[in-house]
């Protein structure tokens, strides 16, 4: 499916739906996002809000900066395919956001966020829209890592695992695609037209093609290392055993237990 | 805003590069330890 087939359907199902559905999914991550960053995060079980797990340490705050820099460094390089000019560019380096939100939780999709603000600012996109584009990249990070989220998942060891990641980039492609049109609509950074016909595809396309080929190869390739290295999230923030385990280890005694 | 492709792509790699040796080195210490 290309652009021009995403542009029929945009066309088909009219700027008022594609601003409708924004406007929902734009007040929702808004919410997750502020919610997170101030400690606490949303279930879709009882209790609905609880603290979550992360602490903004030196090893967190590292995580930020490395993913910011491979995700802001992957952006300036592809900066020069131009699509719509000042908005809209080639990014394989999306498959950075799905794979670090995946492998290091929260750091990893705050890392994301930043990252793009520093791609902005050498592709010489850094606008309003901007604003968007930072909460925008954290939840195609986050998106992800909520629903891949315990290690037997995110190793992919099994069919099940890929489907998981597949449905999770469709659902992380999903947010970002309506966030940030929405928003340049809204505030007439661009016309709403362009904004749902033209970028709404290139987000879309951006955040599935990428991440789905060269983010599944490098999150199969990565994970043993850092899941090794004790930097993915569950081990870094000492969280539920049962989110830890995996496919891959085997369990063998830690040295404390030996 | 006029920006310098050239300058951005080397940056980029820089960014990149140095992004992946501090992922190994972080790494490499904590298994270590």
């Amino acid at each position: 499916m290309g652009l021009d087939q995403i542009e029929s359907i945009v066309r088909s199902l009219g700027l008022g739906t594609m601003n409708a559905i924004g406007v929902v999914v734009f007040v929702i991550a808004t919410i997750v996002f502020v919610l997170e960053l101030a400690g606490f995060r949303l279930h879709f079980s009882r209790p609905f809000l609880k603290r979550h797990t992360t602490e903004w340490n030196a090893m967190a705050l590292m995580k930020v900066a490395i993913v910011a820099a491979l995700f802001g460094g992957g952006l300036a390089i592809f900066a020069g395919v131009v699509f719509v000019p000042g908005i809209a560019y080639l990014r394989p380096a999306q498959a950075f956001t799905t794979v670090f939100g995946i492998l290091f939780g929260l750091p990893g999709a705050l890392g994301s966020a930043l990252g793009n603000f520093i791609g902005d600012i050498f592709a010489g996109t850094l606008t309003l829209g901007s604003v968007a584009g930072f909460i925008g990249n954290f939840m195609s990070a986050y998106v992800p890592y909520r629903i891949v989220y315990a290690a037997r998942h995110a190793d992919l060891s099994s069919p099940g695992d890929w489907v998981r990641y597949v449905w999770a980039v469709v659902a992380g492609a999903f947010v970002i695609a309506f966030y940030i049109p929405w928003w340049l609509a809204a505030l007439n950074i661009i016309p709403g037209e362009v904004a749902w016909t033209a970028v709404f595809g290139n987000i879309w396309l951006n955040g599935l093609v990428t991440p789905w080929i060269l983010g599944g190869l490098l999150l199969k390739m990565l994970y043993p290392y850092v899941k090794r290295w004790n930097m993915y999230w569950a081990d870094s923030e000492q969280a539920d055993p049962e989110l830890r385990r995996d496919d891959l280890t085997v369990t063998r005694p830690t040295a404390q237990e030996a | 805003m006029e920006v310098n492709l050239g300058i951005a792509n080397v940056i980029g790699l820089v960014l990149i590069v140095g992004g992946a040796i501090a992922m190994v080195y972080l790494g490499k210490r904590r298994q270590h330890r």
